[in-house]
């Protein structure tokens, strides 16, 4: 059965200026979805992700000297919220990111995926044309 | 983020307010190693008023911690929020970093 969603879309540079301001808008728009009643830990979890998503974009995608975009796209609906990153730049193998930490070996970078996969209900990682697209999905705990 | 150094009586205090992500980053990690140039080692992270964190600012921890311990020093951890708590012990960084539930215990474990 199809869901009944509502969908909210922000497109900014992928710049760490823009870091927070993306990270917020999830937040905002998750917390503010009066029939989803998100737990204050589960908000957490979801800014997490998108922080982790979008930082990837930004140290990441766009290795140039131009500068791309990074849209999130949020589809809010009875069970949950289905939140996609999109970018057109260089892509990663996602099946190699998300290796977890081991005890006695400390990591400065690459934690990023492991922690999207630790907190999400699911998540995936997709071609679409010019676009790769991270999908992540948080459910009504 | 914002972060204000005091020095204490066994290590330096830096006291961090706001989101430690990948934006705070280069200040935390130029922080440290200016005092780390200045011939300090050993500090206490004050965690109390951060209100999120990511794996960009735990990957600068790590990155400090590493500095710190080359000179013989440590950086030990405060006040962390619970969910704050949650990511460090997701991330394993628990059994890396000493934390504590308030400056003056970490300072006193040094």
């Amino acid at each position: 059965m199809e869901r009944d969603t509502l969908t909210k879309t922000i497109e900014l540079p992928a710049t760490v200026d823009n870091l927070e301001s993306l990270c917020s808008f999830a937040r905002k728009v998750c917390g503010s979805a009066s029939t989803l009643a998100l737990s204050e830990e589960q908000l957490y979890k979801i800014e997490l992700a998108v922080s982790e998503a979008v930082t990837n974009v930004i140290k990441y995608a766009y290795p140039g000297a131009e500068v791309g975009t990074v849209v999130l796209e949020l589809a809010l609906d009875d069970d949950g919220v289905t939140i996609k990153v999109k970018d057109q730049g260089v892509g990663f193998d996602f099946e190699k990111a998300g290796e977890p930490p081991r005890d006695g070996v400390a990591r400065e970078s690459g934690l990023g995926i492991y922690i999207i996969r630790s907190v999400s209900e699911s998540v995936r990682y997709r071609d679409e044309g010019p676009l790769h697209v991270l999908t992540m999905r948080f459910g009504v705990a | 983020m914002e972060q204000e150094v005091r020095k204490g009586e066994k290590a330096v205090i830096i006291s961090c307010k706001g989101r430690a992500d990948m934006s705070a980053v280069s200040d935390f990690k130029a922080e440290i190693k200016r005092l780390i140039g200045e011939g300090e080692g050993k500090f206490v992270i004050d965690m109390g008023e951060i209100i999120f964190v990511d794996s960009s600012f735990l990957g600068a921890l790590v990155a400090c911690l590493r500095s710190a311990n080359k000179k013989g020093g440590d950086i030990k951890i405060a006040n962390l929020l619970p969910h704050m708590r949650s990511i460090f012990e997701l991330t394993r960084l628990h059994r890396l970093f000493e934390i504590y539930d308030s400056v003056e215990k970490a300072e006193a474990g040094f």
